[in-house]
């Protein structure tokens, strides 16, 4: 196993509000990390930087010993939690253009998906529901053969049938060589296949935990125990 | 990967594109028809609709192009589909450059299909004649040779004055986007930061810009040296808008 993430330091700031402090993580390979916090805690901060979307004010991430830069993005696959995709596209222009991009982007993988999922590859996306709008951007993140997953709130809009597709789909795609790291509130649905557990608070580091070790030192679930941390 | 960001931009606002040069195309040559090789101008119901509808159309042309160039830079890469081109391995450099490519393209391209239209006008009044005349004459000929160099370095510094501005888009929204709120409004004040700025040198170094060189100018004639001296400072200026666009987009990002 190699280390995969790597976070030093790693803090951003908007004017005076710290949106993380002085984070130090490390995620190795072949890993399912849930990146878990309440609204506001900094998960979508951290993936932010993770992708060069934001850049730090203090410390360094590094995405397989590499800042975020081209060289990551070519191994770096991640799912925002966003309606990023261009409205005017149809679903078959979106598998050409991360074919076009993408050199690790498998299209039979990214069909047989939207085929199980029944979405018709012509649609546009501006014709589509929410829902289906977040399966279509869940394909596009999963269909590729990354080494490192950002799936920020990949569940969260989606019904509880396709919540099952996406996680067994996260779960098709979890290789030996490859980390994914999932942001979410909603643990219960998850917790089933994460391997490792990364608390954050107020842009704080609380907890980087083991899920078993959690369920035989403490004998209870991450979502229990979650609730406790957080408890309002 | 240039040539592959180029392709989508195309792709956005192609269909749209051609839809207006299309009308245009047709209106003009329609307008020709309706005048039907009749020298005197005949002031009929339906010419005057074409006509209404030929000044529309260039001016829908106009205000699309303005707002194809300047939206698609803001909507693709600084509001959510931020999230799409931000995370493509290419450079931030290509994300730029892709775009004022593809720009400077729609307006040559609008200015090529305002010309065409003329000549399909001429086209579908049936009056070859006047064709035939002005070629059989060697008029253009002359012009050219006469004034050829003129008007090639005139077109050059129209285009590098076409880059500047756009780049000044570029870099106001850039910067704008960088603040943490009021993003807009940030981006509106860099521009007008810019015109000053620009206004100022232009007004304490007595040149800049073509629009300024051919004000100046005052009877009219447009002396090369000022050309290439207004051509010399857009291009500075629009060097100088590139590289803080890039260096804004690749260290100052700040997606919502």
């Amino acid at each position: 196993m190699s280390v995969m993430v790597k976070c030093d330091g790693l803090t951003k700031r908007y004017g005076r509000l710290t949106a993380l402090d002085n984070v130090n993580l490390s995620i190795e390979s072949g890993r399912i990390v849930g990146l878990l916090g309440p609204n506001g805690s900094g998960k979508t901060t951290l993936l932010k930087l993770a992708n060069g979307l934001l850049v730090p004010s203090d410390g360094e991430i590094l995405l397989d010993g590499n800042k975020p830069g081209v060289e990551s993005k070519r191994i770096v696959s991640y799912l925002p939690d966003a309606n990023y995709l261009p409205d005017w596209m149809a679903i078959e222009g979106l598998l050409e253009l991360f074919q076009d991009f993408y050199e690790d982007f498998d299209v039979v993988k990214a069909k047989e998906m939207l085929l199980q999922l029944n979405l018709d590859g012509s649609r546009k996306l501006k014709t589509l529901s929410k829902g289906n709008k977040e399966k279509v951007q869940l394909i596009l993140a999963m269909s590729r053969k990354a080494k490192i997953y950002f799936l920020d709130e990949p569940i969260g809009g989606v019904d509880p049938a396709a919540r099952d597709f996406i996680l067994n789909t996260i779960i098709k795609n979890y290789s030996e060589d490859a980390a994914v790291v999932i942001s979410t509130h909603l643990i219960a649905d998850i917790e089933r296949i994460l391997d490792e557990v990364v608390f954050i608070n107020q842009g704080q580091l609380v907890s980087h935990r083991i899920v078993d070790e959690i369920r035989e030192t403490e004998g209870k679930s991450v979502d229990a125990l979650f609730r406790e941390v957080f408890r309002c | 990967m240039l040539g592959k960001l180029m392709k989508y931009e195309f792709r956005s606002n192609g269909r749209l594109f051609i839809l207006i040069y299309a009308a245009i195309l047709a209106v003009a040559f329609i307008g020709g028809i309706v005048v039907n090789g009749d020298v005197r101008v005949e002031v009929s119901i339906p010419f005057l609709i074409l006509c209404l509808l030929y000044i529309l159309l260039i001016m829908t042309l106009t205000v699309i192009t303005v707002i194809v160039i300047v939206g698609r830079f803001y909507k693709n890469l600084l509001s959510q589909e931020g999230y799409l081109m931000h995370v493509l391995p290419v450079p931030a450099w290509n994300h730029v450059v892709s775009k004022l490519i593809t720009a400077v393209v729609w307006i040559a391209l609008a200015i090529a299909v305002i010309i065409l239209s003329g000549l399909l006008f001429i086209a579908g009044s049936g009056s070859f004649e006047a064709f035939r005349e002005i070629f059989q004459t060697d008029i253009i000929r002359d012009v050219f040779s006469r004034w050829g160099n003129e008007i090639a370095l005139v077109t050059a510094a129209m285009f590098v004055s076409f880059a500047r501005l756009i780049l000044q888009f570029y870099v106001s929204m850039a910067i704008g986007a960088s603040a943490s709120r009021h993003k807009i409004l940030y981006s509106f004040l860099v521009f007008i930061v810019t015109i000053v700025v620009i206004n100022v040198i232009t007004s304490l170094t007595n040149q800049g810009a073509i629009v300024q060189v051919v004000d100046a100018s005052g009877n009219g004639v447009l002396e090369n040296a000022d050309i290439i001296s207004g051509m010399v400072f857009d291009g500075i200026c629009a060097v100088i808008f590139y590289i803080l666009t890039v260096v804004f987009l690749k260290r100052r990002l700040n997606l919502e």
